[in-house]
């Protein structure tokens, strides 16, 4: 249970994130979206514990994130960035692996590292370098370090950030990504992920928050939510909306 | 890009473990190979048998053998194993801290800012110190030098409590050049003498080694050595970037500020004590990621092993390439480091290019 109090985050004389409160359950994927600039991103590392926020709080399990130790919070709270360069060559497995590091003396680490590598759907690439790998590839082998860093989690207890995980993914690779990470929640972890796209949103996430200019457009059920009228005062641009006739749920389109 | 340019090798036979003994048993046999190398030629298994003469396990052979290898080649071999052991585990430890296989402790401006400490004490403070103090006053200014401008480099990157590795960089390059120009502000007002003086300090010698300053720089370089296992985990960590490391839990700017002293401590005193010696610090622990990958558990070690083999087969044969004379060590290491660097360079821009 993630939890957050008068979020003010301030750079360069400007207020880039102001969010009165927040509430995020675990169970389903907590998604967050908004223009470029809208603020996302440092909600997230806010809520992750990588920064500290100029004045409010944000309480993980009922504790100021603050209070938490890196190492603590580190065995059940794992972030995977938009992308990560490595600074030298490392095989799949070897960077899977390093999502061990915090459990460092536990039992166990290659069965979580292989168990993570297929959870992700990378199982076929162990051996290979990962430099040589596509972006997507190298993105849910990133998922699996992710995952291998929670395993031996309970799920009730995990927590799962993702930062802007799909974006320059092509389509299998976006949605490869986001069901693991939506089976992940169903099965009790909570998961925060920002997102570009809005009908993946619609498609993967619980509870979405729109956000512009650092504050609050609205939140809610992505059927409520993703409204032309919410989108237009976010965005700034007309859509349309249309039920999608296979799966009874909406899609947006430019208008 | 192939596989192969980027050194990721593709089993594993033997653990890293193995791989260490067997790079230390080379170390050893480059050891003996170098302590019998000189003006006055001595195999192996004499070496051998001079080495264990005084623990009583061999006996000595007649001749002036013993005090060749015991007084004039024992304390500069040390020193250079030490030397070359301290350069290359504190390259590997900046490439991974920078996150950049180019960098090394010279960056910090550790070199420059030793030279600098050294050229100032042979050109101003010498005279004004008393006599008995004058032998070791260069290397106490050497290492005082290094330690300072590297403490300036880090106060510079140092923005809103974090150490930016990127203005780390920026500082470095400008301290660097500060302290070349100081440095060559000192060169110009030398005399003759003072002048040949800087330039044989400047190319680097293990000629210097005494037991005192064995001892004064094992002591600087020891808290590296037993430091350094604890800086694997945050080097791992942070190939995958500095963001993730800090996700994984590893309390990175206590990593940078401790790496940092630690390499300017041991670094600062393997230049008071043996000058300017080049590429070590980077040729080490890229032949150790060649060997076998770019973990830290063996890049650490297996980097300040090679380093400790290679300097003493370089003072080796700079003792007898020009013999009856002796070429500075600093300059052999940059005479084969620099190719050797510049094919590597090349090969890794191929690859990069996909030809």
């Amino acid at each position: 249970m993630i939890r957050a109090e008068n979020l003010i985050v301030t750079r360069g004389g400007r207020r880039i994130l102001d969010l009165p409160a927040l509430s995020i359950a675990p169970g389903g994927v907590f998604g967050i979206l908004g223009p470029n600039g809208a603020g996302k991103s440092t909600l997230l590392r806010v809520l992750a514990g990588e920064m500290a926020p100029d004045s409010g709080r944000a309480w993980l399990d009922g504790r100021p994130l603050g209070q938490w130790r890196a190492g603590d919070l580190a065995r059940r709270r794992a972030v995977l960035p938009q992308h990560s360069t490595l600074g030298f060559p490392l095989r799949a497995e070897e960077v899977v692996a390093l999502g061990r590091l915090p459990h460092a003396g536990r039992a166990g680490p290659q069965d979580s590292v292989r168990a993570a590598m297929r959870e992700a759907g990378v199982a076929h690439l162990q051996g290979r370098n990962h430099a040589t790998l596509s972006g997507g590839e190298q993105q849910r082998v990133q998922l699996a370090r992710v995952l291998a860093q929670l395993d031996g989690v309970p799920p009730a207890d995990s927590v799962l950030f993702l930062d802007e995980p799909t974006s320059a993914l092509d389509l299998p690779h976006q949605h490869a990504i986001m069901a693991v990470a939506a089976a992940r929640a169903r099965a009790g972890a909570t998961v925060v992920a920002v997102l570009h796209d809005l009908n993946l949103a619609a498609r993967y996430c619980e509870t979405l928050l729109l956000m512009a200019s650092g504050q609050r457009v609205a939140e809610g059920p992505p059927t409520e939510l993703l409204t032309p009228e919410t989108v237009r005062r976010a965005y700034g641009i007309a859509m349309r909306r249309i039920p999608d006739p296979e799966r009874g749920e909406v899609l947006l389109v430019p208008a | 890009m192939s596989e192969a340019a980027l050194s990721v090798p593709r089993a594993r036979a033997m653990g890293h473990g193995v791989a260490l003994l067997l790079l230390g048993g080379a170390a050893l046999c480059g050891l003996l190979v170098a302590l019998g190398i000189g003006a006055i030629r001595i195999p192996p298994d004499g070496v051998l048998r001079e080495l264990l003469a005084p623990l009583g396990l061999a006996t000595s052979a007649p001749g002036p053998e013993g005090a060749i290898i015991w007084t004039l080649r024992v304390p500069r071999t040390l020193l250079a194993m030490l030397a070359g052991g301290v350069l290359g585990l504190a390259g590997a430890i900046m490439q991974g801290l920078f996150r950049n296989p180019l960098a090394d402790p010279g960056l910090l401006g550790v070199s420059a800012g030793g030279a600098l400490g050294a050229v100032f004490m042979i050109v101003v403070g010498l005279t004004l110190l008393p006599v008995p103090l004058r032998p070791y006053a260069t290397a106490g200014a050497a290492f005082l030098g290094a330690l300072l401008v590297t403490l300036l480099v880090m106060r510079v990157a140092q923005h809103e409590g974090r150490v930016m590795i990127a203005s780390m960089l920026l500082a470095g390059i400008i301290f660097n050049a500060l302290a070349g120009a100081a440095t060559s502000a000192f060169i110009f007002a030398a005399d003759d003498m003072q002048l040949r003086d800087i330039l044989f300090w400047t190319m680097g010698s293990v000629a210097g080694a005494t037991p005192a300053v064995l001892l004064a720089t094992l002591l600087a370089a020891l808290p590296l050595m037993v430091a350094a296992p604890f800086l694997v985990r945050g080097l791992n960590a942070l190939i995958l970037g500095e963001r993730e490391a800090q996700t994984l839990g590893i309390p990175i700017e206590r990593l940078k500020w401790g790496a940092v002293l630690l390499v300017a401590l041991a670094v600062g005193a393997a230049v008071a004590a043996s000058g300017m010696i080049g590429f070590v610090g980077i040729v080490a622990p890229h032949l150790a990621r060649l060997m076998r990958g770019a973990d830290h558990r063996w890049v650490l070690p297996a980097s300040a092993l090679i380093g400790a083999a290679l300097l003493p087969l370089a003072d080796a044969a700079a003792r007898v390439l020009v013999a009856p004379a002796e070429l500075p060590i600093g300059l052999l290491t940059a005479l084969l480091g620099g190719p050797f660097f510049l094919a590597l360079l090349l090969r890794q821009r191929f690859a990069l290019d996909g030809r």
